[in-house]
């Protein structure tokens, strides 16, 4: 009884309603304590750091003016997830990187990469070498695997919570993980 | 080593694994697989190093949680993409176009809702037609007519007003909130013509 109250309880949930009243100081706690997963949220759907904090003001503002609006308080986290993610989706829009389809980000992604053999000793990448092979390998994963590949890694969140955020089933959000983790794998190949 | 060589349901439990999301059954599965699969063994290896390289550059990558500047989000307010302008100015378009029906509306009616005079000439204008040549009908009709409008009007009462204390680990800081609950009613308000 006790656990399944306090599974409920989501100490959020004051904070959104203040908001809501149109609290600016509930919006700022918001941002201080959510921000983090939120630009993980862009960065997932864009793959690229460079833009990540013009799509949260922008994103941000949205909450601020839409919070009026939100009928299920409760269901905050998906709302922000959305606004998010549509903020971030009109500003790749920009650059035209939305209109290719999933099948040709994958193709891409794969394209040019290394024959399958084993690397040679005299092949293997230094430490930092590694870690620039990997931040262009996340860089080109597909935006439907980079988003729970990010929140994954940056915030820790188990298969259930990302599926919660996202609104998908969590055996989606595993297989997704699953590629994002294959398509990585194919990407560094002889490089990791 | 090929990583066909390792079969889904084998690649799908490593996975479940590093995410810490395996059951003790399927740990127990897993274990099984490892002991007699080098492959499976490699494949476990490598995504740990993948793993451990990804975790600290994603949280390079999407940079410092340092939150916006809430007077700049706030201000922004209206002043969002191109699409969003769209948007309000066809709101903004379909409010005054609204507002001049109404008055239209009402300019047109009011002739008609004029009170009754007791003398003849009044009654045949009214009996017959408005001022602007409009039918108003038999005057038995204007007896129906209310001789005001009823226009609604919202009053806002304060029902209740806590402060709330919260404790953010992460910071170490306490903030109040300060939490109001309103009641927004609506009443009628008599206005004589």
């Amino acid at each position: 009884m006790v656990m399944a109250l306090a599974h409920q309880f989501d100490a959020d949930l004051p904070v959104v309603e203040a908001l809501q009243q149109g609290d600016p100081y509930a919006l700022d706690e918001l941002m201080r304590r959510h921000g983090g997963w939120v630009r993980g949220v862009a960065y997932g759907v864009l793959g690229d750091p460079s833009r990540v904090d013009d799509v949260c003001q922008q994103a941000w503002t949205a909450v601020w003016e839409q919070a009026r609006r939100l009928r299920e308080p409760s269901r905050w986290k998906a709302w922000v997830y959305r606004l998010v993610r549509n903020a971030a989706i009109d500003a790749g829009r920009d650059k035209r990187r939305a209109r290719k389809t999933v099948q040709e980000l994958a193709e891409s992604a794969l394209a040019g990469r290394p024959p399958r053999e084993p690397a040679r000793p005299d092949e293997v990448l230094s430490e930092a070498e590694q870690r620039e092979a990997m931040r262009q390998a996340i860089r080109s994963l597909p935006a439907i695997y980079r988003e729970p590949f990010v929140l994954r890694h940056m915030e820790g969140w188990s298969y259930r919570r990302i599926a919660e955020v996202m609104g998908l089933p969590a055996d989606t959000v595993e297989t997704r993980l699953v590629r994002a983790r294959r398509l990585l794998r194919e990407m560094l190949r002889g490089k990791v | 080593m090929s990583m066909r060589s390792v079969d889904e349901q084998t690649e799908r439990l490593i996975v479940r694994k590093l995410d810490g999301e395996l059951s003790l059954a399927e740990e127990h599965e897993l274990n099984k697989v490892l002991i007699r699969s080098p492959e499976a063994r490699a494949l476990l290896d490598s995504y740990s190093e993948q793993d451990r390289l990804a975790s600290g550059l994603v949280s390079e990558e999407v940079g410092s949680c340092a939150p916006p500047d809430l007077a700049l989000v706030t201000a922004g307010a209206g002043s969002l993409s191109p699409r969003r302008h769209a948007k309000s100015w066809a709101a903004s378009f379909a409010a005054g176009l609204m507002v001049a029906c109404l008055a239209l509306f009402a300019i047109l009616l009011r002739p008609a809702m004029l009170p009754v005079q007791p003398n003849g000439a009044d009654e045949a204008r009214v009996a017959g037609s408005s001022s602007l040549g409009l039918p108003v009908g038999g005057g038995d009709r204007f007896e129906q007519l209310p001789k005001y409008f009823e226009l609604p009007q919202t009053e806002r009462q304060e029902l209740d007003r806590q402060f709330i204390g919260v404790y953010d680990e992460k910071t170490g800081r306490v903030y109040i909130l300060e939490v109001r609950r309103v009641s927004n009613s609506r009443r009628l308000v008599a206005e004589g013509i």
